[in-house]
């Protein structure tokens, strides 16, 4: 029973992961004020990049990074589109979506012949798992914590970055004026166009990860169509989370927890499409149930705020 | 006045055909890049006038033609509406489903004549669609919540929910793949031409469009859409229940995706198959892009698309060239057909001129006088 315990709290932080990649990455564009909706395209493209390069190079972290800038230029097509040449953001957003789904299948397709995936054709690389020195010798927090893939460790190490840049640092700081107000950003001198490029392209690089993890984490071969939804489900963590990093860490920690109960409930019950469909129902019930309390919370500051003017104005001709 | 309203339009036009032709050409270099020696010619022929030079191919095209004129009309409302929802990609699984319990379970259909079977199973997609929409359009408009992130996400409950239905009371057990029993013969759309992939439901789909054209244009509803997507202030302080008509556009999207997912499953195939997502809703969005949210023109780019659609299959089916090209050239013709600032200058020194030289001729006209 523990055993079973142990190894499905290892597997809930092991399938958590590329939903905290992408839910920081969702972070960092809303607090910039626009949604990520190509969160998708950019771990496809990263996905895909990682696993060809690190078999053409023979070597984990230039793939790593290739990966990282192909993300990188694959987000820079789309703010050309949507800031120069002004398509609507959602609409570019799909379409860079589609293009990235069908676009990996047809690179891989000319590299090995098949649609479905490059296990075995391509000799790509993945990294390895990580024994926590100290930690991996406690009993049970040992067995659960220690032993996962380093690009599980390197999601909690960018969390905490995440929350330094947007709240420490003058960038951050630029990305959330702009997020609250772009036009007063702009009044003072902050170039908001710029902002929010800036914004993405750091939003794919940490996306990137995400995508990666998939395609060279504990496996090291991409399959047609790897992030299966998790983009928006990443999305949907953030936006539950307000866009907080560290809170939209531990949504996504959430969500994995409804992913791996799926998982290990398979073998139990025989309708196993039902069950698959049971995590998106979550995340849609908790994501609606959270935006119309928010909705409702920014109604009541409101009318509290319109009172409290409402009752200043009124003492201050009392004052006169 | 007419004559920049003559100009806005042609460049508009222009805007369209630039960017489907930009992405044609993309797509043939892209061809000869990949295709393999001495097959370039061949490769190119297959793609640019494949779909022409067979009857079953021709066929082909309607066939996809049909589904794309129904869900691009109804994706012209909620693009139109200004609304995201992409909930006719699961509306195309999950509606049939509906009309299969119809089938199989009660016995409601068995002696009925074809044509009020077909009425019904249209009806009743038509209604599950609208239904399905009322979600993430709910989401929006009272929770606040975005409706493209509910509609993704909705779209695999949509896929699961549908193949649940399937496995557990609907499936032919006797088959060796998962899929509902055969259609009976008089509960689906009849092929034409020999049995080609062609089928009745493309007179459904016409009389679809014409709906939509009507009520796009022609009515109170339609109006109030149009200029709640298009200034929703301006609605608002109009008089114009503005909440009313957002929701009446993703709904009317989702009947029309509804219609499609049975035009679609009823006519297409003997028995329900599909196991993924189809694509159908998204590349309605893309139509809708097309046809720059006129209804009127959506026959037009669903041909396109289409088209296209089909010679990436001819080319696949002859050559190594994988049919994903296709997505790639959508995301390129989205691009350039949405661009707002794509030809801007040109057409602003066009409308430029033509307003100097009407001043122009009003004053002589006053000096005349």
């Amino acid at each position: 029973m523990l055993d079973l315990l142990i190894g499905f709290l290892f597997s809930v932080i092991r399938i958590s992961t590329p939903l905290i990649y992408v839910a920081i990455c969702s972070t960092i564009s809303q607090q910039a004020g626009l949604l990520n909706m190509a969160a998708e395209s950019m771990m496809l493209a990263s996905a895909l990049g990682g696993v060809v390069f690190s078999a053409m190079f023979q070597n984990v972290w230039v793939g790593i990074i290739m990966g990282a800038l192909i993300s990188v230029l694959i987000t820079l097509i789309l703010c050309f589109a949507t800031f120069v040449m002004k398509v609507d953001l959602y609409l570019m957003s799909i379409s860079m979506n589609m293009a990235l789904t069908g676009g990996t299948v047809f690179v891989m397709y000319l590299l090995t012949g098949t649609k479905a995936t490059t296990a075995g054709a391509i000799n790509s690389l993945s990294l390895g798992d990580w024994q926590i020195p100290i930690i991996k010798d406690i009993p049970i927090l040992g067995d659960i914590i220690s032993g996962h893939n380093i690009f599980t460790y390197l999601a909690f190490v960018f969390t905490g970055l995440v929350w330094f840049l947007l709240f420490r640092t003058k960038l951050g700081l630029r990305m959330r004026a702009v997020g609250q107000n772009p036009t007063a950003a702009e009044s003072v001198g902050i170039n908001p166009r710029k902002t929010y490029t800036i914004a993405f392209c750091i939003a794919a690089f940490v996306g990137s990860f995400g995508g990666m993890f998939l395609s060279m984490g504990y496996q090291n071969f991409f399959i047609r169509n790897i992030t299966a939804g998790r983009g928006f489900v990443g999305l949907a963590a953030a936006t539950i989370a307000n866009a907080q990093p560290v809170a939209s860490a531990l949504i996504s920690l959430i969500f994995g927890v409804a992913y791996s109960v799926t998982n290990y409930l398979k073998p139990y019950i025989t309708d196993q499409y039902l069950l698959t469909s049971l995590p998106f129902i979550l995340v849609v019930i908790l994501y609606l149930v959270m935006a119309f309390w928010r909705t409702k919370q920014e109604d009541r500051l409101l009318k509290a705020n319109r009172k409290r003017l409402a009752s200043g104005t009124v003492e201050a001709a009392v004052k006169k | 006045m007419k004559k920049v309203q003559r100009v806005e339009f042609l460049f508009e036009f222009l805007r369209v055909l630039l960017g489907i032709m930009i992405a044609f050409a993309l797509c043939l270099v892209i061809i000869v890049m990949v295709a393999p020696e001495g097959g370039q010619m061949d490769a190119i022929k297959n793609f640019a006038i494949g779909p022409f030079m067979s009857e079953r191919r021709f066929a082909q095209v309607l066939s996809r033609w049909t589904p794309y004129l129904l869900t691009g009309s109804g994706m012209c409302f909620i693009y139109a509406a200004g609304r995201f929802s992409l909930i006719s990609e699961g509306i195309i699984n999950l509606a049939p489903i509906a009309a299969l319990f119809l089938m199989f379970k009660t016995p409601l259909m068995q002696g009925l004549p074809t044509v009020v079977n077909l009425t019904i199973i249209v009806v009743v997609c038509a209604l599950a669609g609208g239904a399905i929409s009322i979600v993430p359009a709910f989401g929006r408009e009272r929770l606040g919540a975005n409706e493209m992130v509910v509609s993704t996400i909705m779209n695999f409950v949509c896929l699961y929910v549908a193949l649940f239905f399937i496995q557990s009371s609907l499936a032919d057990r006797t088959q060796s793949f998962m899929t509902s029993p055969v259609y009976p013969d008089n509960m689906r759309f009849t092929r034409y031409w020999g049995d080609t992939n062609f089928h009745s439901g493309v007179w459904v789909a016409i009389v679809g469009w014409i709906v939509a054209c009507f009520i796009f244009y022609r009515t109170r509803i339609g109006t109030e859409i149009r200029l709640a997507g298009s200034n929703m202030q301006f609605a608002k302080y109009s008089g114009i229940n503005t909440t009313k008509a957002m929701y009446m556009g993703q709904i009317i999207g989702g009947l029309f995706a509804g219609v499609a997912a049975a035009v679609d499953a009823f006519g297409l195939y003997n028995s329900y198959f599909y196991t993924m997502l189809t694509n159908v809703g998204m590349d309605g969005l893309i139509i809708a892009v097309m046809a720059r949210k006129k209804p009127v023109f959506v026959p037009l780019t669903a041909f396109v698309l289409a088209y296209i659609r089909t010679a990436a299959a001819t080319l696949n089916a002859n050559t190594n060239i994988p049919v994903e090209l296709v997505t790639m050239l959508q995301a390129v013709i989205v691009m350039f057909v949405a661009a707002e600032n794509f030809l801007k200058k040109p057409k602003e020194k066009v409308i430029f001129n033509i307003s100097r030289k009407e001043e122009e001729s009003k004053k002589e006209a006053k000096i005349n006088a």
